[in-house]
């Protein structure tokens, strides 16, 4: 807070701005709640009102510092347009495709590996039955 | 707090769908190819996807990658093991990319 800003206003500004997610909104928000508050109290307060109630009054108008938050943050959460979820899929497709094509490739150097192991497998069986059969003749 | 409940509400119903209802709607004598799908294929890309249209909306939220964790951490005691608790991490990690995505999106649709 800075020197000579009113406290209550502060307060209620910032307890509007938190509810804006978006950072930007946020303190413009918080700019423009505190300037109209007091611009509001000043009105007031030239109608005949005292500093005290003038300043009650500004924030009571202004409504639910929660609601408010909540409506503003609304109004400045971007909507989800056609190209957003466009890229999205896309994205999404892309890493379907590429799990899947690592799942294809693992399986593609397993079955290698195997088709290598039978035919060492079956070269072994085969030199392991010549060697009996020479013995044997 | 009841603002961020508002804000998760329709990406938990999405995740509870995905972690909870496509298991019993594939019937419990799941073949274990299904399974591995849905670990590893259907349940990141729901995870990502949700991630990114939140990121879009309301940018990058720590508390959004506690979400997918927190509802898949029961489906696995109820339709897996204890060995899927790798990914529940895994999970995390895309709704963290995801939101990635959802942000950058996010910035250059502002400017």
């Amino acid at each position: 807070m800075k020197v000579g800003q009113i406290k209550s206003f502060v307060c209620y500004a910032r307890k509007v701005s938190t509810k804006i997610d978006d950072r930007g909104a946020r303190k413009e928000a918080y700019e423009e709640i505190y300037t109209h508050l007091i611009e509001s109290k000043e009105h007031l307060m030239q109608k005949g009102m005292s500093e005290e109630e003038a300043e009650q009054t500004a924030i009571l108008q202004m409504g639910d510092a929660d609601n408010l938050g909540g409506e503003l943050d609304h109004i400045h959460t971007p909507k989800l347009k056609l190209w957003h979820i466009f890229v999205i899929i896309l994205i999404l497709v892309l890493i379907v495709a590429s799990i899947y094509g690592y799942f294809y490739w693992q399986l593609g150097v397993m079955e290698k590996e195997i088709k290598m192991k039978t035919s060492f497998e079956n070269k072994s069986y085969f030199l392991y039955a010549i060697r009996n059969l020479r013995g044997i003749i | 707090m009841k603002q961020i409940f508002k804000k998760l509400i329709v990406y938990t119903i999405i995740l509870i769908i995905v972690f909870y209802l496509i298991p019993i709607a594939t019937k419990m004598e799941t073949p274990i190819e299904l399974i591995i799908t849905l670990l590893i294929v259907a349940n990141p890309i729901a995870c990502m996807g949700t991630a990114a249209v939140f990121g879009v909306k309301h940018g990058f939220k720590g508390y959004f990658l506690m979400l997918a964790p927190l509802l898949f951490i029961p489906s696995m005691y109820i339709y897996y093991n204890d060995s899927g608790l790798i990914y529940a991490v895994i999970y995390m990690v895309f709704s963290a990319a995801g939101m990635g995505i959802g942000c950058v999106l996010r910035k250059i649709s502002m400017k």
